[in-house]
């Protein structure tokens, strides 16, 4: 179970991306807040899933990433493209993600498993999603 | 942080930072790409940051 205040940052998080032109659909919080190990001083590992982050990374794009982590300072985010998340290619960091992680919608009220195929369904319907909540 | 007195400005460059240490911790993620002008203004900033930081 992961505590609701680190969702509640995460959400958070998320939430005031726009402003710096990032547009995340969601997030996988992985690490040791999903093993249930964080303490106050562990960091919160979160791959940031934007459409923004497909294809060649911006160097701008990825520090107001983490210029953004004002909300928790504990915050590690780590950029990750729609496609890239999708597709499963690319970097060993993503599939431990996926194997671990816990996916945190934008704006939505649930968080559910990475490894779940079913997490699409998270994000037709947070009824949908009550089946997976943690 | 707070009690170190940083300027927002300050506060930033130190969060922004963070974008470079992923290396070091997953050394298989990717790197950032970045060019000899911005790799020599980072490195000016964050010398000036050291020279600060030293001075408190």
């Amino acid at each position: 179970m992961v505590e609701p205040a680190i969702i509640e940052n995460v959400r958070r998080y998320l939430a005031s991306l726009p402003r710096v032109g990032i547009h995340a659909s969601r997030a996988i919080l992985f690490g040791s807040f999903t093993r249930g190990e964080g303490t106050v001083e562990s960091d919160i590992d979160l791959v940031v899933i934007a459409p923004e982050f497909d294809g060649r990374r911006d160097v701008s794009l990825v520090k107001a990433l983490w210029r953004a982590t004002v909300s928790d300072d504990r915050i590690e985010p780590i950029p990750c493209g729609e496609r890239e998340w999708e597709t499963g290619d690319g970097r060993p960091i993503l599939d431990i993600a996926r194997r671990e992680g816990v996916v945190i919608e934008a704006g939505a009220g649930f968080a559910c498993r990475a490894s779940l195929r079913e997490t699409r369904s998270c994000r037709r319907s947070s009824l949908d999603a009550e089946r997976h909540l943690l | 942080m707070a009690e170190l007195g940083l300027s927002r400005e300050r506060m930033d460059f130190l969060r922004e930072f963070g974008a470079y240490q992923i290396e070091g911790r997953y050394p298989d993620a990717e790197q950032l790409e970045i060019d000899n002008d911005l790799a020599r203004e980072e490195l000016r900033r964050t010398r000036e940051m050291l020279t600060w930081l030293s001075r408190q």
